[in-house]
């Protein structure tokens, strides 16, 4: 096994055991930094240089079956302490099939266990991309959090525990290739959040003791049908169902698909994801990019061959539901106020997206990686800023953020030009790729699911940066001031924000330069694909690249007018009139329709529907 | 090139020559709002010869950047350019303004815009719709390609919904009849429309001209839609859009929120129900 990816996907974890042994406080905060700019490097080291066989490193089987038995005691044991008995039994459940299989089978686990494909590579870079310019400002966020709250060290502890072991989960779900790996990754990913959830404890949030819940649930199914997969095909291989399968490759995909919906936390409804993630903004944000953007599109991308073999009534509904998350996150964007919520919204409609897009073609693929990879670090940088913002200001309401303009420029402007960057993809690159692409061609429903959510999603942006612009109420701005830390970070994420949308077309180049495995599917239309002009190509001259330009430039205009003689800005009118809050963007709804009940009785449907067309493959 | 030039100054020829009409037509009908016959124009030259009332910079830019997003699709749109690049265009374009008018303190000018931000929402998911139809009827989104497409198989007979849905959003954009969000300009109640109100003197003079030059866009992206030479098509499209700038001086006005509704049904749903009836057919 290659020891870079080995080190990928364990080195977290050694350094998360490392870690304890660090006194808490700056050093470990330090640690953690490193940890993560470590991380990143490493990926950036993958996604770099070829693989290479010289540093080969030979784990015997029977090191990953511990490794799984004992992260299931694990749990089984930390439920139990903590009184979770439901997960308790489920955990148990889990050891004792664990124990059983092996006993009875002891099947051969995965050569290489973990390894990483092209596309895992680039989902990887974008991750640890994000982890390495997030976290440091997770952490001075948290620590000033931690100190207002008087909260004991532990939770610090803990919080910095669990964004190690996410790390190491999220790249072991990118790099699993056996349904055994997915399973301990999964479960790695629940305990990080569990750690990260507890050091945030509220006895309000019973939606998210219910979630966790149906995780564990979730997983036990997934590990009950191991064995299962294992008489039919002899392998724990992932790419094993490729052949001879039969029907049940239907309940396999579907299994796969609500493993990763329900550990992914992609749910459509409000009250579930909302008080899941009801957590400070920048741990909510780092939660979500990882363990409900990146990881469920890493995950869904192994099973491409799967999905895309399967009968049309299936895929219809798998591509239906992966609209209504999107359509559910654009609609739940609209209705908040926190600026997290809002981003949360725009996470899960990305997610969906990626759900939307996954099954159809390699193309689709393709593009589902790069828009995943860019969209993510993009809101990820949004999510920075409102951290940042939340630090010194206090608030993450939007509609505070009057005057922002004029009281942290840098900001305002790094915002307003991470949102025209992102909006750049919905309203002109996007759907010209999912026509192109077809992916969605033979289903008119998902695509009017797909365009109302990238409506939904700018109208929020143009909100955002309507209020950003806006003048405010106050007669006197003073200018804040950025610790040191942000005001290095800020910068040195922009341009990586920046450089990440730039270089969105070389991620097609690369792709199209890596060998297809399997030969599966062939990317017929690559080429074609490839060279689709638009904002996606920036780095090529043409309309895309002068449009950017274009508004970048204006809008740095605007801003350097408004710093020039912003001084002579004052109303002669009344200097008391406050300023208008925002219409939600739903306001105009009639009272008695009730958006959110709709969603959620089109998932739950949907759900139901998918779980018995699947059910009855077994026949 | 050449003719791509003749239809950019045609358009915004033919435009003020539209509005011009309307002020002459509703002058001569009784119980109308008399003005002089050349009033749209000669206000224009008006707003230009005066100074902004208030001293405000980002304000005054903001109507400058929204013309001239609006100058570069209507070339897109005379050149007969993808149509997800002339929504684009149109979408800064409205993002200027709304941005603009929220840039000051006048409550009016922001309360319109957060209007003006859910009236976006439904145009430009009409468009967004129609691209989609486009592709499905024609293969293309290049609206020259759709053209040609359109002279050999009618497209008006695939998408005849899509047609009236932008239509539709035309008459959204422009608050006429049953789709007056009570926000934009009008042509005889310009000063009192709110999302206007932050601005005035030559910032006002470039709204308007804005204003006029986003009725050329989309009276020539209807017109690629319609069956005749794109010469006959643009003027079908514009006098059925003097129509309804007449018929609009007798519709009486609603709420926001009532409009809100019309515009989901008919801008959006007309598309929609079109898109969806493609794959049936």
């Amino acid at each position: 096994m290659d020891f870079v990816v080995l080190g990928v996907v364990f080195g977290p974890v050694v350094l998360l055991l490392i870690s304890f042994l660090i006194p808490q406080g700056k050093a470990s905060r330090i640690f953690i930094e490193i940890s993560a700019v470590l991380f990143f490097v490493t990926a950036v080291y993958l996604f770099v240089a070829p693989s290479s066989n010289m540093f080969n490193l030979y784990i015997p089987h029977i090191v990953w079956k511990l490794i799984t038995l004992l992260t299931a005691v694990f749990i089984l044991v930390r439920s139990i302490l903590d009184k979770h008995y439901i997960i308790s039994v489920l955990a148990f459940t889990q050891s004792i099939i664990l124990a059983v299989f092996e006993i009875l089978n002891a099947p051969e686990e995965a050569v290489p266990f973990v390894s990483f494909n092209y596309d895992g590579k680039v989902l990887l870079v974008a991750g640890s991309c994000i982890t390495a310019f997030f976290v440091p400002v997770t952490l001075i966020y948290l620590k000033k959090y931690f100190s207002q709250k008087k909260a004991v060290k532990k939770q610090e502890k803990q919080v910095e525990a669990g964004i190690l072991l996410l790390m190491a989960a999220f790249a072991g779900l990118a790099a699993a290739n056996s349904f055994t790996g997915l399973f301990l990754f999964w479960q790695w990913m629940y305990i990080a959040v569990r750690l990260i959830l507890r050091a945030f404890q509220s006895s309000e949030r019973k939606t998210a003791a219910v979630v966790l819940v149906v995780q564990q649930a979730a997983l036990t199914v997934w590990m009950a049908s191991i064995p299962f997969i294992y008489q039919k095909t002899g392998s724990v291989y992932i790419n094993s169902l490729d052949a001879g399968f039969g029907e049940s490759r239907v309940v396999v995909a579907v299994m796969a698909f609500a493993l990763t919906i329900v550990s992914g936390c992609l749910i459509p409804d409000k009250n579930i994801w909302q008080d899941y993630f009801s957590v400070p903004a920048p741990v909510s944000g780092i939660i979500t990019l990882i363990m409900s953007v990146l990881s469920p599109v890493a995950v869904l991308l192994k099973f491409g061959f799967l999905f895309t073999g399967l009968n049309n009534i299936i895929l219809t509904l798998v591509i239906i539901f992966g609209s209504l998350i999107m359509a559910g996150g654009a609609y739940y964007s609209c209705v908040s106020r926190k600026a997290a919520q809002i981003l949360q919204g725009i996470l899960m409609s990305a997610a969906g997206w990626g759900i939307t897009t996954v099954f159809v073609s390699r193309e689709s693929m393709f593009f589902t990686v790069g828009y995943t990879a860019v969209s993510s670090i993009t809101i990820t940088f949004l999510f920075a800023c409102i951290t940042i913002l939340e630090y010194i200001k206090g608030t993450q309401d939007v509609e505070q953020m009057y005057n922002l303009h004029k009281e942290m420029p840098e900001m305002a402007f790094f915002m307003s030009a991470a949102m025209l960057l992102f909006l750049f993809a919905p309203f002109y690159s996007a759907l010209q790729r999912l026509l192109y692409v077809r992916f969605l061609a033979e289903n008119p429903v998902s695509m009017l699911l797909t365009v109302t959510a990238l409506v939904l999603v700018s109208a929020v942006i143009f909100r955002w940066l309507s209020v950003l612009l806006s003048a405010g109420d106050k007669t006197s701005i003073e200018r804040d001031a950025y610790p040191d830390v942000f005001r290095v970070i800020l910068p040195l994420f922009f341009v990586f924000t920046v450089a990440a949308n730039l270089s969105f077309g070389s991620i097609y180049r690369y792709f199209r330069q890596q060998p297809i495995p399997m030969g599966s599917l062939a990317a017929e239309n690559i080429e074609t694909y490839s060279e689709l002009e638009g904002f996606l190509y920036m780095l090529k001259p043409g309309k895309g690249l002068i449009y950017a330009v274009g508004v970048i430039v204006v809008l740095a205009a605007c801003f350097y007018i408004l710093q020039r003689f912003g001084k002579a800005d004052k109303y002669t009118g009344n200097t008391d009139s406050r300023v208008f809050y925002h219409y939600s963007l739903t306001a105009w709804i009639p009272a008695w329709v009730n958006p959110g009940l709709i969603l959620r009785a089109a998932w739950i449907s949907l759900a139901a529907i998918i779980a018995g067309v699947a059910l009855s493959c077994l026949k | 090139m050449l003719e791509v030039i003749l239809w950019f100054i045609g358009i915004i020829i033919i435009v003020p020559v539209i509005y011009l009409a309307e002020n002459i037509i509703l002058s001569a009908i009784p119980g109308q709002n008399r003005s002089y016959p050349i009033q749209p124009i000669y206000r224009l030259i008006k707003h230009f010869s005066k100074t902004d009332l208030y001293n405000r910079p980002l304000t005054r830019w903001f109507p400058v950047g929204a013309c001239v997003f609006a100058l570069v699709t209507l070339f897109f749109v005379s050149a007969g350019e993808n149509i997800m690049l002339i929504i684009s265009g149109l979408v800064m374009m409205e993002l200027f303004i709304l941005v603009g008018a929220c840039s000051t303190k006048e409550p009016y000018g922001i309360m319109a815009a957060q209007r003006g931000i859910s009236r976006l929402a439904v145009w430009s998911f009409a468009l967004m719709i129609a691209a989609a139809s486009l592709y499905k009827a024609a293969g293309t989104l290049k609206l020259s390609l759709a053209i040609q497409y359109s002279g050999e198989s009618i497209l008006l007979s695939r998408l005849p919904l899509v047609t009236a849905g932008l239509f539709t959003a035309a008459m959204i954009k422009g608050n006429l009849g049953y789709f007056d969000f009570g926000i934009n300009a009008n042509t005889m109640s310009f000063l009192d429309t709110a999302l206007y109100t932050p601005y005035g003197g030559r910032s006002l003079g470039f709204v308007q001209l804005t204003q006029w030059i986003e009725t050329g866009i989309w009276l020539k992206l209807i017109s690629f839609f319609l069956p005749w030479q794109p010469l006959i098509s643009f003027l079908v499209s514009a006098v059925f859009y003097l129509a309804a700038m007449l018929l609009n001086a007798v519709v009486p006005k609603m709420t926001w929120k009532k409009v809100m509704m019309n515009s989901w049904i008919w801008a959006g749903g007309l598309p929609a129900i079109n898109y969806i009836w493609l794959y049936m057919l």
